[in-house]
């Protein structure tokens, strides 16, 4: 059963990077042909069949396709057309930068949105949790990006207590983290709070509140586990989202991670790079979206296969 | 593969420490290790591979590490650098005396033989692939007289060499061997102040330090050169005294540093912002018509554009070519802002209502260009001209740059005399000598080949001008302004000055 389990598993991946791949060399196809970038002004016939030929760029589509393919089940793709690193190694070179930055920004947004979550969902109808969650709402609306520009205006250009370059300094992952948090806190502390509060209608409840049981008890250990399997599932969304890479919020704190050089790479066309990227975000997007069904299938007993 | 460059540049570290050592070179002790930090906008995408492109983003970076021959001075006059003199000794054959006593960052001596070993790849089959190897493409043969002359003979006369060779850097031609083209571009090695550490360090920044064997030592050991693309981070950053140089901001903040206490520089080598014109890819368009072009160039107010957008900092344009720049004819004036008369141009084309079109922008490549677009589209509303911008990505620009063609009438392209400082280079840009020309007057060749050819300076001068006044009537281009780019320097630092369009960050000291 395990074993079944996880050939389907890999199957999937299978067919998630056979997707990408085609994906992307449909896009790239479009975008236009790198060797008129890599020739530079006015370059003769003779130089750009010879970058094509150095590129494999002058094979028919199809066999185009497959040598990428193939190179792909290897890992080999290609080196960068500028620099002549090879694009894998680059991708994963910016690597830890993109995942401290995951990390610390859902670390902080668990352990703001779940107890802001629960205190909502305990009595939504009081008019304290009502504002609560209209700040919530309102909060929801408000893109990363303008959040790290009024954070950086008031914490590094006013005040300067925090730097905003780079994640050398731990002071300097503060921002980062803060401006991401509030955009992913607030669906997540709805999530919780609504899923807490349909909880606090149940029976069970009413019974332990009956018996005597604690408030803290009963958010807590009771109606909180309730409302877990959706904010579980959200979780594994927004941490998705991070590791694919936060382009604007790693340029505008200057972090270097996989956002910075997407962004780069796109620019500039450089095509072995960005299927690198996209390969190994594509890799880390199932990895988490995985590790999400398995702790839901822990939390949640009713979505383990019945013979379990 | 991260291994093999640490093992690099370990072993460059080495050959360092050993050479000093042997040769008994006692470095510049710096009492203050504090970095200076520099904001630019870009780094270059080929990392240490200073033959892949020209200019700037390359250069900001590669002149800190590198040197060429020749630069450009102050009036933008091409003068020796690595040489000591250059002397043209007939139409094909240029002599260059080098400068005695200079070695790589590794150790090894510069002298002509080294020099000849770039030279020698630039022209071979490789070289010429790149965009500074194909600036190298009327050279011939290069030879090493002796240790410190350097012959080069071209295939035809050519004018300009010494101010080509502003842009080919003397790499370590042994490292460039041993490492390939591509571990060279991770572990540069040239003459120039600094020597290259991490192309990106945790904080994003490329980090430089003090080259032990530079012949001009740095007055900072240590550079941090910040890529902040995005103005707004720039802006926050350099406010919140983490930089100490910073580069492109808006004209209308420069009085909120000089309240600071920094300083304001301006390149002197100015590129002229236009709009160019497809003729050649929309030959029933009203823009084929020389009086529809004329029109366009009459409507638009520079002068507001200058003053009350960029604060004075980018005069109006008069033609391809800043004054600074040779060729430039000075008794041209920036076209007068004239609405009557254009609306009687477009009218004698046969448009007296006026007509819609498209241009497309890069946007974000010079301060406050959305605000000078509206302008230009407000001015160019009231003489019945509709034009629509559209706003494209470098990628998409460069693509349809070099397969010559244009989606739209209009297109953003600047008329970039740098880092030649020759007003000759554009206009051949403009002309039909490109490959996939988007203006081609067959009428201008052969003032443009004579002109390229031309030895004697005053008469080649005389033939520029004679060119630019053509040009001027011809209206290939929507001409805007002339534009270099500011920096802005911190205070408690001084030295500092840009020259060919790159910071020279080996003149900074910190001073009490």
């Amino acid at each position: 059963m395990i074993l079944s389990g996880l050939a389907q598993r890999l199957a999937r991946l299978a067919i998630l990077l056979l997707g990408v791949n085609a994906l992307l060399f449909v896009a790239l196809g479009l975008a236009g042909d790198p060797a008129l970038m890599l020739a530079g002004e006015d370059p003769t016939p003779e130089l750009l069949e010879r970058i094509r030929a150095e590129y494999g760029l002058d094979l028919p589509v199809w066999q185009r396709y497959l040598v990428q393919l193939g190179r792909m089940a290897q890992l080999d793709f290609g080196v960068s057309i500028y620099t002549g690193q090879p694009a894998l190694f680059m991708a994963l070179e910016q690597l830890p930068g993109t995942l401290l930055m995951a990390v610390l920004s859902m670390g902080l947004t668990l352990v703001t949105a779940i107890p802001a979550g629960v205190w909502i969902g305990h009595r939504p109808e009081a008019a304290s949790r009502r504002f609560g969650a209209a700040l919530t709402a309102v909060a929801q609306g408000i893109p990363g990006f303008v959040m790290a520009l009024v954070l950086i205006q008031l914490f590094v250009v006013r005040l300067g207590w925090l730097p905003s370059l780079g994640y050398a300094q731990p002071a300097a992952w503060i921002l980062p983290s803060i401006s991401l948090g509030f955009f992913l806190a607030p669906k997540l502390c709805r999530v919780v709070s609504a899923g807490v509060a349909e909880a606090m209608q149940e029976d069970y409840i009413r019974t332990a509140r009956a018996n005597g049981a604690s408030m803290r008890f009963i958010l807590w250990r009771e109606a909180l586990p309730a409302a877990l399997p959706a904010a579980v599932a959200l979780i594994g969304t927004q941490f998705a989202f991070l590791v694919s890479g936060v382009v604007l919020i790693e340029t505008l704190f200057l972090w270097p991670g996989i956002g910075l050089l997407l962004l780069h790479s796109a620019q500039n066309l450089d095509f072995p790079v960005l299927q690198a990227i996209c390969f190994v975000v594509a890799l880390l997007v199932f990895a988490v979206n995985n590790l999400a069904d398995a702790l839901l299938r822990l939390i949640d007993p009713r979505l383990r296969p019945a013979t379990q | 593969m991260r291994r093999d460059w640490t093992l690099a540049r370990a072993a460059l570290c080495s050959c360092v420490i050993l050479a000093l050592a042997g040769a008994g070179v006692a470095p510049r002790a710096y009492a203050d290790e504090t970095p200076l930090r520099v904001a630019v906008t870009l780094m270059p995408a080929s990392f240490g591979d200073p033959f892949r492109t020209l200019g700037v983003p390359g250069d900001w970076v590669w002149r800190q590490i590198f040197d060429p021959l020749t630069e450009s001075d102050d009036e933008g006059r091409i003068v020796p650098l690595l040489a000591e003199s250059f002397e043209n000794l007939g139409p094909n054959t240029w002599r260059f005396v080098l400068r005695e006593g200079v070695r790589y960052a590794n150790g090894r001596p510069f002298n002509a033989f080294s020099a000849k070993e770039v030279f020698d790849w630039l022209i071979s089959d490789e070289g010429q692939a790149t965009v500074v190897g194909w600036e190298m493409r009327r050279v011939s043969k290069v030879e090493a007289q002796d240790a410190r002359t350097l012959i080069f003979t071209t295939w035809e006369p050519d004018p300009v060499l010494p101010n080509r060779l502003t842009s080919a850097m003397m790499v370590e031609p042994q490292a460039w061997r041993e490492l390939g083209r591509q571990g060279f571009s991770r572990t540069p090695v040239g003459t120039g102040s600094y020597l290259l550490t991490d192309w990106q360090n945790r904080n994003g920044a490329v980090v430089l330090t003090a080259n032990p064997y530079a012949w001009r030592p740095p007055g900072v050991s240590r550079v941090e050169m910040y890529p902040l693309r995005d103005h707004a981070s720039r802006l926050q950053a350099a406010l919140s005294g983490q930089l100490d140089i910073i580069m492109s901001l808006r004209p209308e903040q420069l009085d909120i540093f000089r309240a600071r206490g920094f300083r304001v520089h301006a390149d002197i080598l100015r590129q002229i912002l236009a709009f160019a014109f497809d003729v050649t890819g929309h030959p029933d368009s009203p823009i084929a018509d020389v009086r529809v072009r004329q029109a366009f160039n009459h409507a638009i107010d520079r002068k507001a554009i200058s003053e009350d957008i960029l604060q004075g900092f980018a005069p109006p344009a008069s033609q391809g070519s800043a004054p600074n720049v040779f060729g430039h004819n000075p008794r041209l004036r920036p076209y007068p802002h004239d609405p009557d008369k254009a609306r009687e141009l477009l009218a004698e084309a046969g448009y007296p209502q006026g007509f819609s079109t498209e241009v497309q922008v890069i946007t974000g490549t010079y301060p406050n260009d959305l605000e000078i677009f509206a302008k230009l589209q407000q001015d160019l509303a009231a003489v019945g001209i509709d034009m629509a911008f559209r706003r494209v990505l470098f990628s998409d620009w460069i693509r349809q740059y070099f397969q010559g063609a244009w989606r739209t009438e209009l297109f953003t392209l600047a008329w970039n005399t740098a880092p030649h400082n020759d007003a000759l280079r554009p206009m051949e840009q403009y002309s039909c000598l490109k490959a996939r020309p988007f203006f081609c007057d067959e009428t201008l060749r052969a003032g443009l080949v004579a002109a390229g050819r031309e030895m004697d300076t005053r008469r080649r001068e005389a033939l520029l001008h004679e060119l630019a006044l053509e040009y001027r009537r011809r209206a290939p281009s929507l001409l805007l302004l002339e534009y270099g780019h500011m920096w802005v320097v911190a205070p408690g630092l001084s030295g500092f000055r840009v020259r060919t369009r790159a910071p020279e960050l080996y003149r900074v000291e910190r001073v009490e």
